[in-house]
């Protein structure tokens, strides 16, 4: 996930530092285009069955259990996110409760980084990257610093509790501090703001109860997906502004959702449970509703559980949870919500995450 | 072991003092359906410390054992599930509406002397609840006559691998013509810490930690009896235990976890039977329960930095039964039982916890028909549960009907074949935790549905040459789940609800086979095996991967023998166990199978006597081939292991 916003902020810092110096730099936009895609397959609780899938977008075919095939090895339990930086494909290991390592290329493990407090694990939960660093949310309540050149957490930084989703804009990295775990004690309403520069936290600023994912636009609107909490308050967006770090809005009471991917600025609402239709769009810039239903061909997605888009093309890719108990299946859909392919994750149980090969 | 429905019969109805012979029992032919049961000197020839190891030796039987003396043992008869096996200590249902499993892992079997598994009517002079399962486990702890004024006692201590210890005593006394007392009391201790290969291709050898239990049991018996047709008899039953709670093996992980559980159970049950006269005879019970269980996770990321649950159940009993035979080839019987189930929970972390009330009223009306060829049995059940909670909404009340009806069949005048047959329709209501479990239960739930059809060929013979007895048993069966309860996940994280989704169906084969040789100049020797074939697929859903995929954690093929040699005072036992591959998840790819075991195990023991103290010394070797299995994937279970026992008591 969020493989995209660096991919928006990267850029960026390349032509502030380029205006530093005095040569002229001519801008060049690289023509980039997917290779494959990478799926995450979470698996069953406590079951060791967390698969990694390659689809090969020039044969068409799926390696449905390629870390595996790669290193004739398992990943562990519970898979919950991934990202692709550099060369290097990143997967945050909630159980087994370390961040693996690979070279995405092949798939081959370079290095398993244990996310351990003593004997206790910490059980990361995603991770975004930025600089050089991959930073990862952990539901002790901190987010931990991968240097990415020696795969070693350099820093924990204290945030609230049960830290869920992440995203950078500008030099701030917001966290999502859940309180997830609380329950019945009132669950956590606060995002974290990071100074990505001194990596310390320097406010906390309030959105909905249970906040569970972030992303921002390329304006600086931070959007908050809250769970709520349950039988008493809906899910619900909210909007931080990234030039304050304060609260900014919410979104309409109406628009119950707990997810927000967002490309174009255009905002992707979804629910990882259930709920009625797939994925609704909505205009970042004006707040409103563009489509009702992203999905205009009809496809039946039986349980949509993740969504990526793909940057260079818009392309989106949902993944299919099913009952959570059979192997998984991923669709993908242009940028108008048609359906391109799809493709089963078997022997994955419940894909959650897509991240992107490039050629 | 199908052999003594009508043994066992005898002794619940009229002749409760019938010393259950240590001796093999003569074939009895007489089984209407199918009944397998181990008597006290075979558990002993088993290696069996809980009900849960020797259930596993029954046709039919699937165990769930999460490894080691502290996990978690339940087991599901024919694939009904284990919410459908109702479990009888002395002739009255343990109760658990929270959870609806009975651990058996917790029942010691150092006070019981009859096991037995009764797939379908389990006779007529029974309570109406005993009608009211799948399949009915007994269990009996029935005590051996003795004469007044007889002190008998019984001490023992085992002693194994993983830190095990375990001292029991038993003092039985007949005070005087009409006063019996036995007290038994037991304490198991281990470690558990036993070593396992790591399933990273490093295949590391690490031990099992966090596996620790304390248990401790006291069980006090009374019967007071003017005679055998008149007579009361008052069970008192204690156990506590902490035990640590290990979890699955995670890969690529070295954490510990701290998990624990603290249980008690506390019942007491009394029991009058009357004989009016050879045709009228009344039972009534009574019982009060109570449960109490604690569990604790150190290591939440809570505010708290702790997760704690603690739940309190208890259950008030009583029961009715009349039966009367008007001809001798006709009884019938009506049968009333009441109870009341409650359940809260006293922790911290709860809020608005239902407390539910659940009043059960069950009323059983059995006939038994029966000549010398043919045995008919049939009962119909009528059931009506009404529930109540404190907080928020309550399950339905419900009521329904069910019936079961057995026939056997003697084929012919000299060979001692029969043949029969049974169907049975009953349900299982929604446990506690089905309804109310916070955010996962559902109170619109239904009762889940049983159907079982089984027809079956038994040929025992008697002989009177070397071969004692024989016994071939074959039953096929076919069963339904309907409505089975199972949890889905809906809106929102963390959140699974129950739903009546789910449908099975069973189509299944036991087969039983049984010899048993006289006793000759102080050689004797007997053979028992099993075979299961069971295909028990769901049928849930047409357009899921899992359709007509065999259901989780469930062999197609097991099967079981033990081999028994008494020479002079030495006795040779040997068993084994199969277990074919099974799947985890209900989707059967090659990811998900579970590998296939045997385990053998093996025991020696030698019987003497100094004076007027017998004693029995015994050594058991568990896993001889120190094969590492799994029952439950990423639940290693031990390696080669051994006990060692002496038993004293006086004559």
């Amino acid at each position: 996930m969020n493989t995209k916003i660096w991919k928006l902020i990267l850029p960026a810092i390349l032509l502030m530092n380029a205006c530093k110096k005095d040569d002229v730099v001519i801008p060049v936009t690289p023509v980039v285009s997917t290779a494959g895609v990478y799926a995450l397959s979470e698996g069953t609780f406590s079951s060791n069955n967390t698969r990694l899938a390659y689809y090969d977008f020039a044969t068409g075919t799926v390696s449905g259990n390629i870390y595996n095939t790669a290193n004739s090895a398992d990943l562990g339990d519970t898979g919950n996110d991934m990202i692709i930086y550099g060369s290097k494909l990143y997967i945050v290991m909630n159980v087994t409760s370390n961040v693996t390592v690979l070279n995405s290329e092949n798939a081959k493990l370079i290095k398993k980084i244990d996310f351990k407090n003593g004997t206790i694990n910490k059980e990361p939960r995603y991770a975004v990257a930025a600089n050089g660093k991959v930073y990862v949310s952990a539901y002790d309540g901190s987010v931990s610093v991968i240097d990415t050149t020696t795969l070693t957490i350099t820093k924990n930084i204290t945030v609230g509790s049960n830290p869920e989703g992440l995203a950078i804009y500008g030099k701030y990295l917001y966290v999502a501090n859940s309180g997830g775990l609380n329950f019945p004690a009132p669950p956590d309403s606060t995002v974290s703001v990071i100074d990505l520069t001194t990596e310390t936290e320097i406010k906390k600023v309030t959105v909905g109860p249970n906040p569970i994912n972030v992303a921002a636009n390329s304006t600086g609107d931070i959007y908050v997906g809250n769970y709520g909490v349950f039988g008493s308050i809906n899910p619900q967006i909210y909007v931080i502004s990234g030039a304050t770090n304060t609260f900014k809005t919410k979104l309409d009471t109406s628009l119950q959702y707990s997810h927000v991917r967002i490309y174009n600025d255009v905002a992707y609402l979804y629910n990882t449970y259930g709920g009625t239709g797939t994925c609704k769009l909505l205009d970042t810039k004006t707040n409103t509703i563009l489509r009702n239903e992203f999905i205009i061909d009809g496809t039946v997605v039986t349980n949509p559980y993740g969504i990526n888009i793909d940057d260079t093309n818009g392309d989106v890719y949902i993944t299919d949870s099913k009952d959570f108990s059979s192997s998984g299946a991923v669709f993908c859909f242009d940028k108008t919500g048609k359906k391109k392919f799809s493709f089963s994750t078997t022997p994955g149980i419940s894909p959650n995450t897509i991240a992107f090969i490039r050629k | 072991m199908l052999f003594s429905l009508s043994l066992e019969a005898q002794q619940v109805d009229s002749l409760p003092e019938v010393k259950v012979s240590s001796t093999p029992s003569p074939v009895n032919a007489k089984n209407v359906m199918p009944v397998q049961q181990f008597q006290k000197n075979e558990l002993q020839q088993l290696n069996s410390l809980s009900v849960a190891d020797a259930v596993k030796y029954f046709a039919g039987a699937n165990v769930k054992d999460y490894g080691g003396i502290g996990g978690l043992k339940t087991v599901s008869i024919r694939s009904l599930g284990a919410n459908h096996t109702g479990v009888d200590y002395d002739g009255i249902i343990m109760s658990d509406a929270q959870g609806g499993q009975i651990d058996l892992g917790k029942l010691s079997l150092d006070n019981i002397t009859n096991v037995s598994l009764i797939n379908s009517n389990p006779g007529i002079f029974m309570p109406a609840r005993s009608f009211a399962y799948g399949s009915l486990l007994q269990l009996k702890s029935l005590p051996a006559k003795i004469n007044v004024g007889c002190l008998k006692y019984t001490f023992s201590v085992k002693s194994g691998s993983f830190g095990f210890v375990n001292p029991a005593a038993k003092v039985a006394c007949k005070w005087n013509r009409f006063l019996y007392t036995s007290l038994n009391a037991e304490l198991q201790n281990a470690n558990g810490e036993y070593p396992f290969s790591t399933y990273e291709n490093t295949a590391e050898k690490k031990q099992r930690i966090n596996t620790d239990i304390q248990s401790q049991r006291l069980e006090l018996d009374n019967r007071f009896g003017i005679n055998d047709s008149n007579f009361i008899t008052v069970k008192a039953y204690y156990f506590q235990s902490e035990r640590g709670l290990p979890g699955a093996v995670i890969l690529n992980n070295s954490a510990i976890g701290r998990e624990r559980l603290w249980d008690q159970n506390f019942f007491m049950q009394a029991t009058w039977q009357k004989t009016f006269s050879a045709k009228s005879k009344l039972l009534v019970n009574g019982k009060y329960n109570y449960t109490y269980i604690k569990y604790l996770n150190p290591d939440y990321f809570n505010v708290q930095g702790r997760l704690e649950n603690i739940f309190n159940q208890k259950e008030h009993y009583q029961s009715a039964v009349y039966s009367y035979s008007p001809f001798t080839f006709l009884s019938l019987s009506v049968g009333s039982d009441y109870f009341i189930n409650t359940l809260n929970r006293t922790d911290e972390f709860v809020v608005n916890f239902a407390e539910p009330v659940r009043k059960t009223w069950l009323n059983n009306f059995a006939i038994k028909f029966i000549t010398t060829h043919v045995e008919i049995q049939g009962n119909i059940l009528y059931s009506r549960i009404k529930e109540k909670t404190k907080t928020g909404n309550a399950g339905s009340n419900y009521e329904k009907l069910t019936p079961a009806l057995s026939l056997s069949w003697k084929l012919f005048q000299h060979i001692p074949i029969r043949v029969r047959m049974f169907y049975k329709n009953i349900f299982r209501i929604p446990t506690f935790n089905d309804l109310y479990y916070t955010y996962v239960g559902n109170t619109n739930l239904r009762p889940e549905f049983a159907k079982q059809y089984n027809a079956g060929v038994t040929w025992q013979q008697n002989t009177t040459g070397i071969i004692q007895a024989i016994e071939l048993t074959t039953d096929a069966y076919r069963n339904i789940v309907t409505d089975k309860i199972v949890a889905v996940p809906r809106q929102n994280l963390f959140q699974w609800s129950m739903q009546n989704i789910g449908k099975v169906e069973i189509k299944g084969l036991d087969v039983g086979f049984r010899i048993i040789s006289r006793s000759v100049n102080q050689f004797q020797s007997s053979l028992r095996c099993n075979y299961t074939l069971q295909k028990a697929v769901d049928v849930t859903d047409k357009s899921s991967a899992q359709y007509n995929n065999q259901i989780p954690y469930t062999p197609i093929h097991s099967g079981a023998a033990s081999l028994h040699l008494t020479i002079q005072k030495y006795s040779i036992n040997y068993n084994v166990l199969v277990s074919g591959s099974r799947y985890k998840n209900g989707e059967n790819n090659i990811y998900n199978l579970v590998d296939s075991y045997v385990i053998n195990d093996v025991s020696f023991s030698y019987n003497s006597s100094i004076k007027t103290i017998g004693y029995t010394l015994k050594v058991e070797l568990n896993n001889l081939l120190n094969k590492h299995y799994e029952v439950i994937q990423y639940y290693p279970m031990p390696g080669i292991n051994y006990r060692i026992g002496i038993i004293l008591n006086n004559k």
